[in-house]
């Protein structure tokens, strides 16, 4: 199987689906509600990764986060690492990032906000212990040019965390088909791409699981889902009262929490 | 050499076996048990299953870590190497049984196990599902398959080339994972470097006896064999390197 081409195929049909607005636009419209969810029950996202990164991790260690959000990262790993730079290049993700970050009185990092594949590499190189690109490699087509730009930066670790599709529960999993009927839904996961990629390269990759619960308000909840369908569909007053409706169904005191699972992917650089 | 090896065949390799785990110091076993115990996947507590135990690489090292361990083991001879290893290092906490894996299935199991584990005789399953049934009804929490991972281009593949048999191998360890993955186990891996050490002589029979799976060996094949074994041996050890793929899940127990 050629993994870079099962993965354009798949980047392809998801982009051809695409009706409303995506790339960064959307990205600028989710800053409040993915604040909200990667914030919640004390960042919990992030300290699961952080877990299972930090003792491949050498004391202090210089991280840069591609596509860093509203510091998902940044606030769980602060606590316990060195210097930090956060890749992002939306606007209204960065003053998140920034507001939590001032909240959790950390200082000691640095922003870069361009589109990681504007930035000229050769001025990073070598620089960090740690390259990592959380829930954000989906949006590239060209996985091994990305895996090449992170391991330039690398001194050490790189690692990709991705999403994985399965249904957990959540509102999310019967609400494509009620709006979009019998269209596949497109996926999102990196994975297993990623890791048979990584195989292939000899670059014997790890991989751990985690599961996390994220936490949201009931109307950032709707807010979220909207967007989502927007991309794919003209929104009706009907398809946005079956949104309501169905995030409804599945809060409890005004908050929707869900289950989600990832796969830590990391590998070392060889000497 | 994915294919289903019967037990005679694991019979005649229990001596060359035993000299490979002896002189490589049970080593691959003891990484995959640290690897366990890191990622507290085992704990001192557990009663553990291990199916197809040969002559005790990761039984062993498994048994120093552990509660008790439930070593399947259809080969007779593999058996006994496997007895007189734990006897000779002291070791108490092992119940051996001469079943192979699909025979001991039929007991009643139902949550016995905190772990379920099988290295090098995955392919002895060719229904990776029955094994994950067997798995999930008789273990409460993991699973774990190990194996060696299919080896990069270098004189060791170009001679198993020459012989003939490389090209029946495909890659275990990845089939595996992927397997798995399209099975909904979200499945953990690790790799690590070992290195085989066995005598000269035990890599001479080993070899041979993987070539004579496939065909008749002539010769010429064992004048190839010697010569190979020769240039990689020091001092009477022959030494080959390999990379251990270990793969863990959360059973539905």
């Amino acid at each position: 199987m050629d993994e870079q081409q099962e993965w354009i195929k798949e980047f392809n049909r998801r982009q051809a689906l695409y009706e409303g607005k995506t790339g960064l636009g959307y990205w600028e419209s989710r800053a409040r509600d993915f604040s909200e969810m990667r914030s919640s029950r004390n960042w919990e996202f992030g300290r699961r990764i952080l877990k299972t990164l930090y003792r491949e991790l050498p004391e202090k260690a210089k991280v840069l986060d591609i596509g860093a959000g509203p510091g998902s990262l940044l606030v769980p790993f602060s606590e316990k690492l060195g210097e930090f730079t956060a890749v992002e290049p939306s606007t209204a993700m960065l003053s998140e990032l920034k507001k939590n970050a001032s909240k959790a009185r950390i200082s000691n990092f640095s922003v870069l906000t361009q589109n990681w594949e504007n930035i000229k590499t050769s001025a990073l190189e070598g620089s960090f212990d740690l390259v990592i690109i959380s829930i954000t490699l989906w949006m590239f087509r060209d996985l091994p040019e990305q895996i090449k730009r992170m391991e330039k930066c690398s001194r050490g670790l790189c690692s990709v965390v991705a999403c994985i599709d399965d249904n957990r529960g959540n509102s999310e999993d019967s609400l494509w088909e009620k709006i979009l009927g019998d269209v596949p839904r497109p996926s999102y996961s990196e994975f297993p791409f990623i890791f048979n990629l990584l195989y292939k390269m000899r670059r014997s990759p790890e991989v751990r699981f985690i599961e996390y619960q994220a936490e949201r308000s009931l109307n950032a909840k709707i807010q979220q889902q909207k967007l989502f369908y927007a991309k794919y569909v003209r929104l009706t007053p009907q398809t946005e009262q079956i949104i309501e409706n169905e995030v409804r169904k599945h809060s409890h005191n005004g908050i929707v929490t869900e289950n989600y699972i990832s796969a830590v992917v990391w590998w070392k650089l060889k000497k | 050499m994915n294919e289903v090896s019967p037990v005679a065949y694991w019979d005649n390799r229990a001596e060359d076996y035993d000299n490979f785990i002896r002189t490589s110091r049970f080593s691959y076993g003891k990484n995959i048990v640290r690897l366990l115990r890191k990622e507290q996947v085992l704990s001192g507590q557990d009663l553990v299953l291990e199916i197809a135990g040969g002559v005790g690489a990761l039984t062993l090292p498994l048994c120093r870590e552990t509660r008790e361990v439930v070593c399947l083991e259809p080969a007779p001879n593999m058996a006994d190497y496997l007895k007189k290893n734990l006897l000779n290092n002291q070791i108490e906490n092992c119940r051996v049984l001469q079943l192979t894996g699909q025979e001991y299935m039929h007991q009643n199991l139902h949550d016995a196990f905190g772990l379920g584990i099988i290295c090098h005789a995955s392919w002895q399953f060719p229904d990776l599902e029955e094994l994950l049934g067997f798995f999930d009804l008789s273990c409460r929490s993991w699973a774990c398959i190990a194996d060696t991972a299919k080896a990069p281009e270098s004189p060791h593949t170009e001679f198993r080339k020459s012989l003939g048999i490389e090209h029946v191998g495909f890659d275990r360890v990845l089939v595996l994972y992927n397997a798995l993955c399209a099975l909904g186990r979200n499945p953990n891996i690790s790799f690590f470097n070992y290195t085989m050490l066995r005598s000269a002589e035990s890599a001479k029979s080993m070899l041979k006896q993987v070539a004579e799976k496939y065909r008749q060996i002539a010769k010429a094949d064992m004048e190839k064999i010697n010569s190979h074994v020769a240039a990689y041996s020091t001092d009477g050890t022959y030494a080959e390197p390999a990379t251990m793929g270990v793969i863990w899940w959360k059973t539905k127990g």
